[in-house]
């Protein structure tokens, strides 16, 4: 059962206190909308939809640097707090309740593989300026310091810090 | 571990232009680099047809600046071939050097600060990685990798990649041992 695109973003707002006017909570909504107007089946009925996406998305872009390409899988209640320079991966899956800040990039390790990114957990918190790069899984729950470069799979709840990160905090829960 | 890649495929010192050839898209960083070189051609030449070229270059310069949240001064010496993906937030100090087929992720800065005093010289087809930090006049070699979030302030071997803050080289070419 697919949620139904105005509970989404009615979710997405709560989930940025409540204010409209948020940077993260624009790029999401623009998000949500751009993974709508997918589900219009015909091209024809979709192009104008999809023209207003782009649009959209190129302001977001421009306006907010935040680049969130439809083609995400983004959880529920994902939050982004802040903006600037965040960059996502078109191929990158992002689980429930995650937080995002700014100067995070979630993306390819190298060149020549570079339809590989990253796929989070539910609940990663992810530190301002962090990087996560290349074909890594990011586990519920796990920590990301500031300004850390995550190369490797991380398990569920830990804290990871430092270039490239390791962990400093062993998870309190498991699931 | 994949096999390493070829990185002597791109030259580090014929500029592959096609690198950043704008496609009539919505590339906004393309259209800075344009109007970086626009002005520089008209900055060679003399005469009232360059000089309104060079006022309107930097009309574009400007609004690309805006667009792109990247500061790029006109006159910084450029290779050609420059890639920069995602432009947000790239800072290169005027009298820095860039070689030719260079990629630069978001959040790179090039610029002074560090021991070295100076800006930095950066060799032909040096890829820097997302939020790296290039201070001081340090000299990066052709072909040399930097890894996201570095902060180089010692000059990095050509062929090599460096990370951490401050940067260490970790990898050295095969043919340097």
């Amino acid at each position: 059962m697919k949620t139904p695109f105005w509970s989404l973003v009615r979710e997405d707002w709560e989930a940025h206190g409540r204010d409209w006017s948020k940077p993260g909570f624009r790029a999401v909504a623009i998000h949500r909308f751009g993974v709508w107007r997918m589900g219009i089946r015909s091209r024809i009925l979709r192009a104008p939809f999809s023209l207003v996406y782009r649009w959209f998305y190129r302001r977001v872009r421009n306006h907010y640097g935040i680049e969130l390409p439809y083609s995400v899988e983004l959880g529920r209640r994902v939050i982004i707090e802040h903006c600037g320079a965040i960059v996502i991966h078109g191929n990158a899956k992002i689980g429930d309740d995650c937080i995002l800040r700014q100067g995070v990039t979630i993306g390819m390790r190298s060149l020549d593989r570079s339809t590989e990114a990253p796929q989070l957990g539910s609940r990663v918190d992810v530190g301002a300026g962090a990087k996560i790069l290349g074909s890594v899984k990011i586990g519920n729950g796990a920590q990301i310091g500031a300004n850390a470069v995550v190369l490797r799979d991380l398990p569920a709840g830990v804290t990871a810090v430092g270039i490239p990160a390791r962990i400093v905090a062993e998870g309190e829960f498991e699931d | 571990m994949a096999a390493p890649e070829n990185r002597e495929a791109v030259s580090a010192t014929e500029a592959d232009w096609s690198r950043e050839r704008w496609y009539g898209d919505w590339s906004a960083s393309r259209l800075l680099l344009r109007s970086i070189r626009r002005y520089q051609r008209y900055a060679a030449r003399r005469g009232p047809l360059a000089w309104m070229g060079r006022k309107k270059s930097v009309l574009w310069h400007r609004l690309w600046s805006i667009v792109c949240a990247a500061e790029i001064p006109i006159n910084t010496r450029l290779g050609g071939g420059l890639m920069l993906p995602h432009p947000n937030g790239i800072v290169i100090h005027h009298k820095a050097v860039i070689g030719p087929n260079c990629l630069l992720f978001q959040q790179v800065t090039v610029g002074v600060g560090g021991p070295v005093p100076g800006a930095p010289t950066v060799g032909g087809h040096v890829d820097i990685g997302a939020g790296a930090k290039v201070l001081g006049g340090v000299r990066l070699g052709d072909h040399c990798k930097i890894g996201a979030n570095a902060v180089v302030i010692a000059d990095v071997p050509a062929g090599a990649t460096a990370v951490g803050v401050p940067a260490r080289v970790i990898l050295r070419p095969a043919t340097q041992q």
